[in-house]
């Protein structure tokens, strides 16, 4: 238990570090982003070693993850960004890991299933000499490295997996958005305390998130790192500062070591982020994290795999990705910035027009889709009342929202939605009814980011412009005020 | 808030909290948050992850595999299982060098009437040692359990699986 212990102590403390060094970024937030970023850096610094050595040496990239955080300190020290009140929040934090970590190595909650045991596997083989030939491109590119990665660092401990992974990534979603949702809805008092209340129950009561922090598979970090990025990239816009961008940055590259699809999700917010008035600083670090990703994953991949039937599938994420990058920077100069702000409706469009062909093409997995997941979300899929009343909710919001750059919500969510419906139909298999079924396991990527969508949708008083910053917001939501 | 707000709008923002209230009492009723599934995990002494983990994949026809200690010996050699057990051919991917291993439901969660009498079919190889095992007549899914003497085949038409998995 000790061993687990320290693992997590210097992932968060890795996270606490970088995070430091982003002075804006207020320190209760930070208690709840130090874990996700912590996790994020390290499986960033996996990938680049796996790459470097062909395979991965867990405690290498733990330390040099905490390198990283050591840097950032430094650097708020220097600059005096260190006060008595960041020792308390960064206290805090570690405060929460240890119960975490105790609660999860003493109640064994953890959930496994065959796809498990798969990302276990990897875990293992992953640390092999010639780890990429052993596991294959296949394997690899179907259940990614970023889960392996963390829990390849079992090797210190005494099992063979880390049961507090799961459990710190849920509270750290869930503490980021009671966060959000209680600082975003301050002006609308006395509903306040109200709204912030009664979504985080939503949350925690909707069965399959739950189950989520104890299983081990990717949804719960997916949905962690999708809510981190989205709100990240908002937040950053909202008080023109880039320091939110760079935790949103990383937490959206992270995702593509998680799950196949991620660089099309990846795709979509990059897009809904360069349709903003975001500056160059904002695009660079929101696009930079990702592309380093995709060129070195994915990239690196491609030269493993050309030739294979997986290379169609390699440059398609590798294309999106890129693609995606390369207009959210254009999108930061003067001349190219009215064209681009149009790309956020134009992919929903392209995307609409790709469901439609390919569902004409493929008619039986759209309805078989459909069906199962009517089916998961009423009842089958475990989720008890939480989606019908999701999406009743989310497209009222839709409609009343004055959600200042709400664009960046607006149209992250709708892609994801289209998106939802088109995974089934490139994998040409149809989602299935169940629990296990991947469609239903998605729904909780995207439920967080929902939910935080439909509570900002209720906040009346926005700063009237944002230009020059929106001082009055970013009073609460970017000071170290708390 | 503002004169120019819809009445959908006002009512969007009156009714959120309520409606956020009432959805997550309906959940709370309605759900055990996460359900009983037998022991999940059974740790050894050694500390490694559980001689016997269970697989199951819950699809339109509820399918349920399981592995037995693979370690550096070819999968197929260890792995077994009734006739026509549903175990897939991609679930041994990439597990032949790793230790892994199947359900662990605590053997009171198997019915006196499932207790075999019969003499052993075979010999399975465990991480703790080699024990007896016995695979019950039955259809539907099968699950594993303990008896004092041995691993027990369980069908799901002799007694459905603790917790049905999840």
């Amino acid at each position: 238990m000790i061993a687990e212990l320290a693992i997590t102590l210097l992932l968060v403390s890795s996270g606490l570090g970088v995070l430091s060094s982003l002075h804006t970024i207020p320190a209760p937030a930070r208690v709840w982003l130090a874990a996700p970023i912590g996790a994020a850096v390290y499986m960033l610094v996996s990938l680049l070693l796996f790459f470097l050595n062909g395979t991965l040496r867990p405690g290498v990239a733990l330390v040099t993850a905490a390198l990283f955080g050591l840097i950032g300190t430094v650097v708020a020290i220097v600059r005096n960004w260190w006060d008595r009140r960041s020792l308390v929040w960064a206290g805090t934090a570690l405060a929460i890991a240890v119960v975490a970590v105790l609660l999860a190595r003493t109640i064994h909650l953890t959930r496994l299933t065959s796809d498990s045991l798969q990302y276990l596997a990897i875990s293992t083989n992953i640390r092999l000499p010639d780890a990429i030939d052993q596991l294959g491109s296949f394997f690899l590119l179907q259940r990614q490295i970023g889960l392996p990665s963390l829990h390849s660092l079992w090797e210190f401990t005494d099992r063979r997996y880390l049961a507090s992974i799961g459990p710190m990534f849920g509270v750290s979603c869930v503490g980021l958005f009671v966060w959000l949702t209680w600082r975003a809805t301050g002006k609308i008092s006395p509903h306040r305390a109200w709204l912030a209340l009664t979504s985080a129950l939503l949350l925690v009561t909707s069965n399959r998130l739950v189950y989520d922090f104890f299983y081990i598979n990717t949804h719960i970090e997916m949905a962690t790192f999708l809510l981190i990025a989205i709100a990240g990239a908002w937040l950053a816009l909202l008080t023109d500062s880039p320091a939110w961008a760079v935790p949103a940055g990383l937490a959206l590259a992270a995702t593509m070591l998680l799950r196949p699809e991620a660089p099309l999700v990846v795709a979509i917010v990059l897009v809904a982020v360069a349709a903003t008035r975001a500056p160059m600083t904002i695009r660079l670090a929101m696009t930079i994290p990702s592309a380093f990703v995709v060129a070195v994953w994915y990239g690196g991949l491609l030269l493993f795999n050309v030739g294979t039937a997986d290379t169609l599938a390699v440059l398609g994420n590798l294309g999106a990705v890129l693609a995606a990058a390369l207009l959210t920077l254009l999108g930061g100069l003067s001349r190219l910035r009215g064209l681009v702000r149009h790309s956020g409706w134009l992919m929903l469009v392209v995307l609409a027009l790709g469901l439609a062909a390919l569902g004409v093409r493929n008619p039986d997995v759209l309805v078989d889709s459909f069906i199962a997941t009517s089916r998961n979300l009423l009842s089958e899929g475990r989720w008890l009342i939480t989606w019908p009343a999701v999406l009743v909710l989310g497209i009222v919001a839709l409609a009343v929202h004055r959600i200042p750059e709400g664009r960046l919500w607006t149209t992250s969510i709708m892609g994801f939605g289209v998106l939802f419906w088109l995974l089934p139909l490139l994998r040409e298999v149809a989602f299935r009814v169940g629990t296990g079924d991947s469609g239903n396991r998605i729904l909780a990527h995207f439920l967080p980011v929902v939910v935080t969508f439909i509570v900002l949708a209720a906040v009346d008083r926005w700063p009237e412009t944002h230009e020059p910053p929106a001082v009055s917001y970013s009073a609460g939501l970017s000071s170290d005020s708390g | 808030m503002p004169a120019s707000d819809s009445v959908f709008r006002r009512l969007y923002v009156r009714a959120l909290p309520i409606v956020l209230a009432v959805v997550a009492s309906v959940n709370l009723m309605i759900s055990t948050w996460l359900e009983t599934q037998g022991t999940p995990i059974r740790l050894h002494d050694d500390g490694s992850l559980t001689h016997l983990v269970h697989l199951e994949q819950r699809t339109t026809d509820r399918r349920y595999g399981f592995y037995l200690e693979l370690g550096d010996v070819a999968a197929g050699e260890y792995l077994r299982g009734p006739e026509g057990s549903p175990i897939v051919a991609w679930m041994t991917r990439g597990l032949s060098s790793v230790e892994f291993q199947v359900t662990d439901y605590d053997a009171s969660a198997l019915p006196p009437e499932a207790v075999p009498r019969d003499e052993p079919i075979g010999v399975m190889a465990t991480p703790d040692g080699e024990f007896p095992y016995w695979i019950l007549p039955g259809d539907g899914p099968r699950w594993m359990a303990y008896h004092k003497d041995g691993i027990v085949i369980v069908p799901d038409s002799v007694a459905p699986m603790p917790g049905g998995g999840s």
